[in-house]
C-alpha cells in the first residue's frame, strides 16, 4: 500500500453512504454490506502509508518553495491512530444498531458512513477551505443521527443546533476569508509558514487578531465546550445512545484536528491560547456539575461528554509536547470510555425501557455481565488506575503542572472526583438498589451485540491503561511538531 | 467600492444575526441566517474585487501574461460557489425539520419550543 490511497479513507465511506441509501428497504444486503465495508474501514488506516496526497497542484519540495495551489491530505502516525479508533466506534454501533433493530434503516446507516468518511477528511485535509466544507457536512450528519431518533425532542434540539452551527460555520469561513487575504492561501502549512516568518507586528494585525478570534468561536462550538456547551450536550441526549457515541467520539477528534491547526497557525498570537485554556476548562466544570444535577442516565453521560472534551481542549491550549501528547491520549480514551458507557445505557433503555433514574434499579442481578463491563468504563472515566483514563488524565495534569499552571492542574483533579461521585452515583441508581416499583423489565434477553461491542471496549480501556505506549507511540510525532515551549 | 461592499456586508451580518438571536418565529431566524451566508459571501466576491477585470476563463487566442494581468481572482469566487451550496443544504434542513416540529407542537414561536430559553 502507499500513500496514494490516502483518499479511499474519505472517499469509501462517503461512496458507501450513497449505497446504503439505496438499498434501503433490502434490510440483508443493508446489514452485509456495512458489515463487509466495516471491516475494511478498519483495515485502510492500518494498511495506508504515511505521507501525503496532492489532489493537482505540485509536489511541494524545498526546491519549489511557491504556495500550494492543490489540496493536500498529509497522513501520520496519530491520523492512523484517530482514523482507526473513529472507524473501530462507528463499526461497533453499527454492530449494536443491526443486533438490536429489527427493521434496518439504510439511510440512517448511510448517515452514520457519511459521518465517519467526512470526520477522517477533517483530521486528513491541509487546506482549511476543505476543512470548513467537511465539518458542515459532519455537522449536518450528525443532526441527521438525532433527528432518525424521531421523538419532538429530537427535532427541538436538531433545529436549535443547526441554527447555532450555520452562524458559527460562517465565523468560520470569515475567518478563513480574512486569513486568504492577508496570506493568499489556504493551505495550512503555508499559513503557518507566513505567519512564523511575518512574525511581529503581523501577529498584532487587525486582520490577524479578527480571524483568529473568529476561528476560536467556531472551535468552541464544533467542540462543544462553554459556551455552547448546553447545544451540544442536548444533541447527545436526544440522539439514540449509540449514535451519541458516535457523534460524541467525531466531535472529540474534530476537536483534537481544528485544535491542532489552530495551535500550528496561531501559536503565538496573544490571548489565543490562555482563552482557549479558560474556555476549555469552563467546558469541564460547568460539564460536570451539569451531569450531577441530572435525573437522566443518558443526559448525565452527555454533559459528561462536555467535561471531558474540556481535558482534551485543555491539552491542546496548554501546548506543550507533554500536554499535546496528553490531549490525543485522553481523547482516545474517551472515544473508548465514553462509547461503552453510551452503549451500556442503550442497554439499560433496551431492558428498563427507560434512561430515568426513577425507573431504574437493581439491574445487576439479571444483568450482572453488563454491570462489570459498565463499572469498568466508569472507572476509567473517572480516572481510576490501572484503567487508561487513569494513565492520560495524569499526563495532562503533570503536563499542566510543568508548564507553571498548578491552578489548572487542581481543577482537573477536582472535576475528576466529581465525575468519580456522579459516575458511583449512577453505578447505584442503576444496578445496585432494590428495584423501583414502577420498573418493568423486558422479557426479551439483551442482544448479544451490545455486549460484545461492550467487552472490546472495556477490554481496549483495561490495555491501554496497562500500556499506555501503544497510543503514545502514534502521538509523539505530531506533539514535537507542534508542541510550543512554555 | 471594495469598501462600500465590506460595509455592506457588515450590516447585513448584524441584522441576519439580530434576526437569529431575538426574532421569536423560527422562519424569521432561517431568513437571518440567509442574511448572514450572504454577508460573507459578499465579502468573500469583494475581497478580491479588481476594478475592470475580466472574468476568469481563459478563451482561445488570448494571450496568456495579458490574461493573468487583468482577470478576477478565480478562488474566492469557487468559495462562494460551495458556500452556497452548503448553505441551501443547511437551510433546507432546518425548514424541513420546522415542518416537522409545526405539525408536532403546532408552533414555530422559539419561546414555546424552548420554554427554558437555553
Amino acid at each position: 500500500m502507499d500513500s496514494s490511497l490516502i483518499p479511499l479513507m474519505v472517499v469509501l465511506p462517503m461512496a458507501s453512504a450513497v449505497l446504503l441509501n439505496m438499498l434501503h428497504g433490502r434490510d440483508r444486503a443493508v446489514r452485509y454490506l456495512t458489515l463487509a465495508v466495516g471491516l475494511v474501514f478498519l483495515a485502510l488506516p492500518l494498511a495506508v502509508s504515511y505521507g501525503y496526497h496532492h489532489f493537482g497542484g505540485y509536489v511541494r519540495d524545498a526546491s519549489f518553495s511557491r504556495l500550494a495551489v492543490g489540496i493536500i491530505y498529509g497522513f501520520q502516525a496519530h491520523q492512523r491512530l484517530l482514523a482507526f479508533t473513529l472507524v473501530l466506534v462507528a463499526y461497533l454501533a453499527a454492530v449494536s444498531y443491526l443486533g438490536s433493530a429489527g427493521k434496518l434503516s439504510g439511510v440512517y446507516l448511510g448517515f452514520l458512513m457519511l459521518g465517519l468518511g467526512t470526520c477522517t477528511a477533517v483530521l486528513l485535509t491541509d487546506d482549511i477551505f476543505n476543512l470548513y466544507v467537511f465539518l458542515e457536512i459532519t455537522l449536518i450528519s450528525q443532526t441527521a443521527l438525532v433527528i432518525a431518533s424521531g421523538t419532538e425532542e429530537a427535532y427541538k434540539a436538531a433545529v436549535k443546533y443547526l441554527i447555532v452551527a450555520n452562524v458559527c460555520g460562517n465565523m468560520l469561513l470569515l475567518g478563513i476569508a480574512l486569513l486568504l487575504s492577508a496570506v493568499g492561501s489556504l493551505n495550512v502549512t503555508d499559513i503557518q509558514g507566513y505567519i512564523a516568518a511575518a512574525g511581529g507586528a503581523f501577529l498584532r494585525s487587525p486582520v490577524l487578531l479578527t480571524a483568529c478570534a473568529l476561528m476560536l468561536v467556531s472551535f468552541s462550538y464544533v467542540s462543544g465546550l462553554f459556551p455552547f456547551h448546553n447545544i451540544k450536550a442536548e444533541m447527545y441526549a436526544r440522539a439514540m445512545p449509540h449514535a451519541a457515541a458516535v457523534m460524541q467520539t467525531q466531535t472529540k477528534f474534530i476537536l483534537l484536528g481544528l485544535g491542532i491547526i489552530l495551535l500550528r497557525l496561531f501559536p503565538n498570537v496573544g490571548g489565543f491560547r490562555p482563552l482557549m485554556l479558560y474556555t476549555s476548562m469552563a467546558a469541564m466544570v460547568f460539564g460536570v456539575i451539569m451531569a450531577l444535577k441530572q435525573d437522566n442516565y443518558q443526559h448525565m453521560l452527555s454533559y459528561h461528554a462536555i467535561s471531558q472534551a474540556g481535558y482534551v481542549a485543555a491539552g491542546i491550549s496548554i501546548g506543550t509536547t507533554a500536554a499535546v501528547m496528553g490531549a490525543i491520549f485522553h481523547a482516545v480514551n474517551n472515544a473508548l470510555y465514553k462509547s461503552a458507557l453510551l452503549i451500556g445505557s442503550e442497554c439499560v433503555k433496551h431492558q428498563a425501557k427507560t434512561t430515568d433514574f426513577k425507573g431504574l434499579g437493581g439491574l445487576i442481578q439479571p444483568l450482572p455481565a453488563l454491570a462489570a463491563l459498565v463499572l469498568v468504563s466508569k472507572l476509567a472515566i473517572s480516572g481510576v488506575p490501572p484503567f487508561n483514563g487513569f494513565q492520560s488524565k495524569l499526563l495532562l495534569m503533570t503536563a499542566a503542572f510543568n508548564a507553571g499552571l498548578p491552578e489548572v492542574t487542581v481543577v482537573m483533579i477536582l472535576v475528576s472526583v466529581l465525575t468519580f461521585i456522579s459516575m458511583m452515583k449512577a453505578f447505584h441508581l442503576v444496578f445496585m438498589r432494590p428495584p423501583q416499583a414502577e420498573a418493568v423489565l423486558a422479557e426479551t434477553a439483551l442482544p448479544r451485540t451490545y455486549l460484545m461491542a461492550l467487552a472490546i471496549l472495556a477490554g481496549l480501556c483495561l490495555l491501554l491503561g496497562l500500556c499506555p505506549q501503544i497510543v503514545l507511540v502514534y502521538a509523539r510525532e505530531i506533539a514535537l511538531q507542534v508542541g510550543v515551549a512554555q | 467600492m471594495q469598501t462600500a461592499a465590506f460595509i455592506c456586508g457588515g450590516l447585513l451580518f448584524m441584522v441576519g444575526l439580530y434576526a437569529v438571536v431575538f426574532k421569536d418565529n423560527l422562519i424569521k431566524k432561517v431568513m437571518g441566517l440567509t442574511f448572514i451566508s450572504d454577508s460573507v459571501n459578499l465579502v468573500l466576491i469583494a475581497m478580491d474585487y479588481r476594478p475592470g477585470a475580466v472574468v476568469p476563463i481563459i478563451l482561445p487566442g488570448v494571450n496568456p501574461a495579458d490574461f493573468a494581468s487583468t482577470a478576477a481572482y478565480p478562488l474566492t469566487i469557487a468559495l462562494v460557489l460551495t458556500n452556497i451550496v452548503i448553505a441551501v443544504a443547511t437551510v433546507s434542513l432546518i425548514l424541513g425539520l420546522c415542518i416537522k416540529i409545526h405539525g408536532k407542537a403546532g408552533t414555530l414561536s422559539a419561546r414555546r419550543i424552548w420554554p427554558d430559553g437555553q
